[in-house]
């Protein structure tokens, strides 16, 4: 085939929590800044900008002095950190850029960003049908498919645990992360419950913070200041129709497409995987998407994440940053930071060892997959 | 704004739903059917199957089971005491719905329960499509 292959070059991240003085576009500046000095890289090697959540493009490459080439905005929906990765790759692959920034400013806590209620906008718009009987939040749509999960196999509270337990335990070994104080089972079970099934310790974090990665050739990634880490593959699947309501399949069918179409380009199976970063707005939709993707049966994730596999030291370290539940809630974008972070060997305490290939899935109404490698294809 | 915070979520007025609201208050659950027999809701002006702007508004049988369902413990709208139940139910005829479940305590719902429409006037202006168990022939 002779693809292309396209490397992140650089990455940037900005301290998370409560940021107060700080609006969205002075985190995403703030973490494009530090990207590009990760990167080697100036202001003006830049031709392309994908901006994610902060309100306005033209806005921010104001502030940035920046006159790309090529630029776009996309709305502030954890499902499009996966997008825009995807398109900087096709706009690098096909040479219609050279060097594409990609920049997520999120000022949601100090703002006081709500997930439910009357200003909920969750889904497919329309929300308002809903609320006079007290239905809101992407945590009561996860909520609902919860219940459904446990009652066709099983699923248990105990099982979710281990997915924030072990995720915390993360957080514990990452400097940057928010929530570092190691919890139990008895924590978990004890927290308040938000939207049955779902307690507060399934629920992400509401976080400040930004986020950017800088994406280009493999040519020229190889001339700049850090190893390249290859986007070996990535695709996206949406699950749209009548989605208003909770899917059936749990996403499966749309996460398993977009899995193998990537593994695909990538050359690569879900036993090259060192690690996976999967995104965590809540802890069930880790479980769906191990079934999606194929790590464990349909069904069976309960049990697999049980088995301790997803823990540092294990068979699939998964979040190994803590994650939105533990880490920051920066909508995907950490978490393939954190895989970058992982193939070039800069995680400390919480490094995997030998790290090669990661494997990021989303789950959600645009299911996505990216393969990222230390090895170009 | 005090006023709002006290005041119960109601349906919104006048959007494309409204003749379903009005149905509400008529004891009926009027959903739209294109001519090409899918029903549809929430509503579109075109069908999500053939495209076809041709429909109607028709009653349904008002029946349905329970998908599925979760329990609010944390309170997002003053006026909705917690905890409270949503259930998501699917009607015969395809379309799902969010709503109530009435006449079960919180912890007997069951996925699965065959469910009928109960009518439920909140306010002179707003009825809602709530649901009750089926009775069963003793």
């Amino acid at each position: 085939m002779g693809q292309n292959s396209v490397a992140v070059a650089g990455v940037g991240t900005t301290s998370y929590g409560r940021l107060p003085g700080y609006d969205a576009y002075d985190l995403g500046l703030w973490a494009l800044t530090e990207a590009l000095a990760d990167a080697g890289l100036d202001f003006g090697d830049l031709d392309g900008v994908i901006v994610n959540r902060m309100p306005d493009y033209q806005r921010f490459c104001e502030i940035a002095g920046i006159d790309p080439q090529f630029v776009t905005i996309t709305p502030g929906h954890g499902r499009f950190a996966a997008i825009c990765i995807d398109m900087a790759r096709a706009l690098v692959q096909s040479k219609r850029c050279r060097t594409v920034a990609l920049v997520y400013g999120n000022d949601g806590r100090s703002a006081g960003a709500a997930y439910g209620g009357a200003d909920d906008s969750y889904g497919s718009g329309g929300s308002a049908l809903w609320f006079p009987y007290g239905m809101t939040s992407p945590g009561a749509f996860h909520a609902l498919m919860t219940q459904r999960h446990m009652h066709m196999f099983g699923t248990t509270p105990e099982q979710l645990a281990q997915v924030s337990i072990t995720f915390r335990d993360h957080a514990g070994r990452n400097p940057n992360a928010v929530m570092r104080s190691p919890i139990d089972l008895d924590a978990y079970l004890g927290a308040r419950m938000i939207c049955e099934p779902l307690r507060l310790l399934d629920y992400c974090l509401i976080t400040d913070g930004g986020v950017a990665l800088i994406i280009t050739s493999q040519e020229h990634a190889r001339d700049l200041a850090r190893p390249p880490v290859y986007i070996r593959g990535s695709a996206l699947q949406t699950s749209f129709t009548d989605s208003t309501f909770p899917p059936d399949d749990f996403w499966h069918a749309a996460l398993q497409s977009a899995t193998e179409r990537s593994m695909a380009m990538a050359g690569l199976g879900r036993d090259d995987m060192s690690a996976l970063m999967i995104y965590d707005n809540f802890t069930p939709t880790v479980l769906f998407s191990l079934e999606g993707a194929g790590y464990c049966a349909p069904g069976e994730s309960g049990p697999f994440v049980a088995e301790g596999h997803l823990g540092l030291g294990h068979r699939y370290p998964t979040n190994t940053s803590g994650g939105h539940l533990s880490e920051s809630y920066m909508q995907g974008w950490a978490l393939n930071v954190e895989a970058v972070r992982q193939l070039r060997g800069d995680c400390g305490a919480r490094q995997v060892a030998g790290a090669t290939n990661i494997h990021y899935l989303a789950a959600s109404p645009v299911c996505s997959s990216i393969v990222y490698s230390r090895l170009p294809s | 704004m005090s006023a709002a915070a006290t005041t119960r979520p109601l349906p919104p007025a006048g959007g494309p739903e409204q003749t379903f609201w009005d149905g509400l208050r008529a004891g009926e659950v009027r959903v739209q059917r294109c001519a090409c027999g899918h029903h549809r809701f929430p509503a579109s002006r075109y069908c999500p199957v053939c495209h076809s702007a041709d429909f109607v508004w028709a009653a349904v049988e008002p029946d349905g089971v329970i998908e599925s369902f979760c329990v609010f413990h944390k309170q997002y709208f003053p006026a909705l005491e917690v905890p409270y139940a949503v259930v998501q139910v699917r009607l015969h005829c395809g379309v799902r719905m969010f709503s109530n479940l009435l006449g079960v305590p919180l912890d007997r719902i069951r996925i699965g329960m065959k469910v009928t429409a109960v009518f439920e006037t909140v306010t002179d202006g707003a009825t809602l499509l709530k649901f009750r168990p089926e009775e069963h022939a003793a």
